[in-house]
């Protein structure tokens, strides 16, 4: 009896083997193979996602999709501190709408979290960044903002000397061609690997 | 006509910030042709100084009292200002100097829904304000001062009641001259109702027909016209500190007041304004400034004094600062409605506050947008733009971007170097992480021969061993060599 009330609360508890039932609640990735092993069919809102990957800048095209649909619902995307410059041309053709976009820098690396963490508060779309050190307390609260905020927030990240463990909602693992995605970790589900990331 | 008197009993001493302080200190100005103690705070009082004592005889008895001369023109600005924030209730705004101001109040009266309301809300503004204040409201200005300086705070609704309050007010309290006022004493007369008793034609004989005007204009017999009070279209105020300020929370304690009188001030002018200059004097003539920037005109104390709680978070004070500055020099017509800056989403209202938290606390140059520019150069077809209120209007258009067009059927990386790098080569081919590979289409683009900043290239896109794919091009001109410009 009290198992099965907590599995209908959903976020308590869940069903091995199967993704939670709450179906389209997350931003559609682009790539259908990588929303089908997804709870909520696509990126997580009110979370944070870490995404690996050996790519310059990240594994930032994986986002272009998601971007581009959150820049059309007039999302705000706040990208900070990125490693190059973000190319104007580059984004357009992904379909991103560059009105939405605002780029912050900070001086800092704990002066970055403070800015992520205050745009996740605020409730935008999409917040992304570039850590190189980022500690267990400074995801956590990046975590409680993006619940508050309503947003997702992406950590590309290099994939050496990352701790095994991670407090994000997910935690993917991109290859550095950009055509293969490891899930490492997920709500609601077991880590996945070798997804073929092909365009929709 | 309802005209509200506001005098400010304290004036001399307030109008200098330190009065709210704990140390002693006492106004002193010409009575007669003496100097003597004007007025004192009530640290001051409370060790015995009072009014009309010689500055000497004070300092005797408080060793500690700071004296200070009066300052009209202190004065005098302190009434501007109230007056400026006033300008949120009624345009119908007179001075009268050295302490009062009437407002007049009858067409404000139904948008603030009625005389209770609005009179809390102008009592309530007052108190923000941090003046002592008298006030009280009647169908002439003249009526409503007298009795606003006699400390009658009351609501008189009309000429015949008028007539009866003010026959208590003593005759000392009227711009008599000094004969008349004697010969009226000799008469046995005391107050201002004793005097209303005789007739008129006698009185104007004793005291002169101006003195009768003046009377008339006091009851509402005769139209008593005010110089309107005319705003400055910029705000500048100073305020003194209690004490030297180091550290920058005390700061913005003070600078509370004038936050509150900018924000009546811009209401008054259905504005908003963009840009607070906020100026510290250290003492010595030095002084520092820096500027609080908003993202779109905005006049909400609060808002104001968060942003600024932010900036003085990051500010590091040169030296101890005695007075505190601010100077808005240019104010925005602020529309009704909030402009519509992220569209309408849930976050439109969140998201410019936030920018300006962000600006506030990490300078004015750490926010930026970025655009398209119709340009065949690589490093040209982007620009950054400053994140104001033209990226909001830019967000407001709807039309997709015609520039678009030129990049069809190209692509283009998401990353730009911000200055191409050199690729090493190896038997011929460029090299990163390992041999490249070229994919097979080439994009020449020669432009730019018109500004001097002529490029002649072909572009690739270019697999590294890793699977990285990469923007390389290749010098048409000269060594021909091969340049790594961008990441997809």
């Amino acid at each position: 009896m009290e198992v099965e009330n907590l599995l209908r609360q959903g976020s308590v508890l869940w069903r091995g083997g199967a993704l939670y039932p709450d179906s389209g609640s997350g931003i559609a990735t682009g790539f259908p193979s990588l929303d089908r092993h997804l709870a909520g069919r696509g990126w997580p809102r009110q979370a944070v996602i870490e995404i690996l990957s050996s790519r310059p800048g990240g594994a930032m095209l994986l986002l272009m999709p998601a971007l581009a649909t959150l820049s059309r619902e007039a999302k705000q995307i706040v990208l900070i501190a990125p490693p190059y410059i973000p190319y104007a041309p580059g984004f357009s053709l992904h379909g991103v709408d560059l009105t939405r976009l605002l780029l912050v820098k900070g001086r800092d690396e704990k002066e970055c979290l403070w800015v992520l963490e205050q745009v996740l508060g605020a409730g935008c779309g999409a917040a992304v960044y570039w850590p190189q050190r980022l500690s267990r307390i400074a995801l956590r609260r990046l975590q409680l903002a993006a619940e508050r905020g309503g947003g997702s927030g992406f950590l590309l990240r290099r994939p050496e000397l990352i701790p095994e463990s991670t407090s994000a909602a997910l935690r993917l693992r991109v290859a550095a061609a950009g055509d293969t995605a490891d899930i490492l970790k997920r709500r609601g589900g077991w880590p996945v690997e070798g997804i073929r990331l092909d365009g929709s | 006509m309802r005209w509200l008197a506001i005098h400010f009993p304290l004036l001399a001493l307030e109008s200098f910030a330190s009065e709210a302080s704990q140390q002693p200190l006492a106004i002193t100005g010409l009575q007669g042709s003496r100097q003597r103690i004007l007025i004192c705070n009530k640290r001051a009082a409370e060790l015995g100084v009072a009014a009309g004592m010689r500055p000497g005889a004070a300092r005797a008895l408080c060793s500690g009292l700071r004296l200070l001369p009066r300052d009209e023109r202190r004065e005098r600005a302190a009434l501007e200002a109230v007056a400026d924030w006033s300008g949120c209730f009624t345009s119908q705004i007179s001075l009268d100097p050295p302490w009062g101001i009437l407002l007049e109040l009858a067409g404000s009266l139904r948008l603030f829904g009625g005389v209770h309301p609005l009179l809390s809300r102008i009592g309530s503004g007052l108190k923000a304000l941090e003046y002592s204040t008298q006030i009280c409201l009647a169908p002439t200005p003249g009526g409503a001062m007298l009795l606003a300086r006699e400390g009658r705070e009351m609501l008189v609704p009309d000429r015949r009641m008028l007539r009866r309050v003010l026959a208590g007010v003593p005759l000392q309290r009227l711009p008599l001259k000094r004969a008349g006022r004697e010969a009226l004493y000799s008469m046995g007369l005391k107050t201002l109702g004793d005097l209303l008793k005789l007739p008129t034609a006698g009185l104007g004989r004793r005291l002169g027909p101006e003195f009768v005007a003046y009377l008339e204009r006091l009851l509402g017999r005769l139209p008593d016209p005010r110089p309107q009070f005319l705003p400055p279209v910029r705000f500048q105020r100073r305020l003194e500190l209690p004490a030297e300020v180091r550290g920058t929370s005390a700061l913005l304690f003070a600078a509370k007041r004038l936050i509150m009188e900018l924000a009546g001030f811009l209401h008054a002018r259905q504005a908003g304004t963009q840009c607070l200059e906020w100026i510290l004097f250290h003492g010595g003539g030095k002084e520092s400034s820096f500027q609080l920037r908003l993202m779109v005109p905005e006049r909400e104390p609060g808002r104001l004094q968060m942003l600024l709680r932010e900036r003085l978070e990051r500010l590091k004070l040169s030296a101890p600062v005695r007075e505190i500055g601010l100077l808005v020099a240019v104010i925005e017509p602020l529309p009704e409605r909030p402009l519509p800056l992220f569209g309408e989403s849930g976050v439109s209202g969140v998201m410019p506050f936030l920018l300006e938290r962000l600006q506030a606390r990490l300078g004015q140059d750490s926010l930026c947008s970025i655009r398209q520019v119709a340009d065949h150069r690589p490093e040209r077809a982007w620009v950054k733009n400053g994140v104001g209120v033209e990226f909001a209007r830019a967000a407001d258009k709807i039309d997709s971007d015609p520039i678009l067009t030129i990049f069809n059927g190209l692509r283009r990386p998401l990353w730009l170097l911000p200055e191409p790098e050199p690729l090493v080569t190896k038997n011929g081919w460029p090299w990163w992480r390992g041999r490249l590979h070229l994919e097979p289409e080439r994009e020449r683009i020669e432009s730019g021969w018109w500004d001097g900043e002529a490029v002649s290239r072909d572009y690739f896109i270019a697999r590294a061993p890793g699977g990285e794919q990469l923007w390389i091009y290749r010098e048409l001109q000269g060594a021909r060599c091969w340049f790594l410009h961008g990441f997809f």
